[in-house]
């Protein structure tokens, strides 16, 4: 290895380490239990590492990440997921961090309100609201349309601030059936969704 | 009246969820990631990546 390829590597290494809280905060925002979210973020760095050779310099190392987290979590975990998910009610449970460090009284009622959220429109939310990624890498990290996401986080606001009461008007039976009709027609290769379309 | 962010500015259909509750669901989201975040890096993915780093530093 010469001195250039090893300064690489170091560089690597270290935006790994630094980008590991966020892949485990969206793991475990997404539904993985504490065991789950750690067993993804270990095999997304091993698969990272593996396909380094792979990731195009100059680009989001983050967005990059990202995608090889869900794509695991869909692929090898898809069915384990989502019996962790609806076990025993422990996604909620999965959530909770140090309670000192809920500052708010109502957290509990969002985390609850965000289960509620189907899990490709949550997890649009969570990478525009809380990953801070732009549309444009949520739809690459999603592997979806820029437009998809936006309607994903769209109806997620909506099933949220239904589930907390912030409407401040009564159209609600007017947004479902809008809703109904929001989704876009093109496809996700991977749907996870089919269990909420009734 | 806040400036319009374009990454929540949306086209579609006007959603009947006032500024305030977008907010309110920003800050709640934000505010449960950035709980998960501030959690500490487990040694063992430390030690992972080490073992990594040094595995491949090794001549072939």
């Amino acid at each position: 290895m010469t001195k250039a390829e090893s300064e690489d590597a170091g560089f690597f290494t270290r935006e790994l380490l630094t980008t590991i809280p966020s892949l485990r905060a969206f793991a475990r925002s997404l539904g993985a239990s504490p065991d789950r979210a750690d067993d993804l973020v270990q095999e997304t760095l091993i698969k990272a590492w593996a396909n380094q050779q792979s990731f195009v310099q100059g680009t989001n190392l983050k967005t990059w990440l990202f995608t090889i987290l869900r794509n695991t979590a869909y692929s090898e975990y898809r069915k384990r997921w989502r019996e962790v998910e609806d076990a025993d009610g422990s996604y909620a449970a999965g959530l909770v961090s140090e309670p000192t460090q809920i500052a708010h009284l109502d957290m509990a009622d969002f985390k609850s309100a965000l289960t509620a959220v189907p899990q490709e429109q949550r997890e649009a939310l969570i990478l525009i609201g809380a990953s801070g990624f732009s549309y444009d890498e949520a739809a690459k990290i999603c592997g979806c349309a820029v437009g998809t996401i936006k309607s994903r986080v769209n109806r997620a606001r909506q099933r949220l601030a239904s589930t907390l009461g912030l409407h401040e008007d009564a159209v609600e039976g007017k947004i479902a059936i809008e809703d109904q009709t929001a989704e876009e027609p093109d496809h996700d290769p991977v749907d996870i969704s089919s269990d909420n379309s009734r | 009246m806040m400036p319009h962010n374009p990454q929540t500015d949306q086209k579609e259909k006007a959603p009947s969820l006032s500024d305030e509750a977008q907010k309110q669901i920003g800050r709640k989201l934000r505010l449960l990631y950035e709980q998960l975040e501030a959690e500490p890096i487990p040694d063992k993915f430390v030690d992972l990546l080490r073992a990594l780093a040094e595995k491949e530093s090794k001549p072939r």
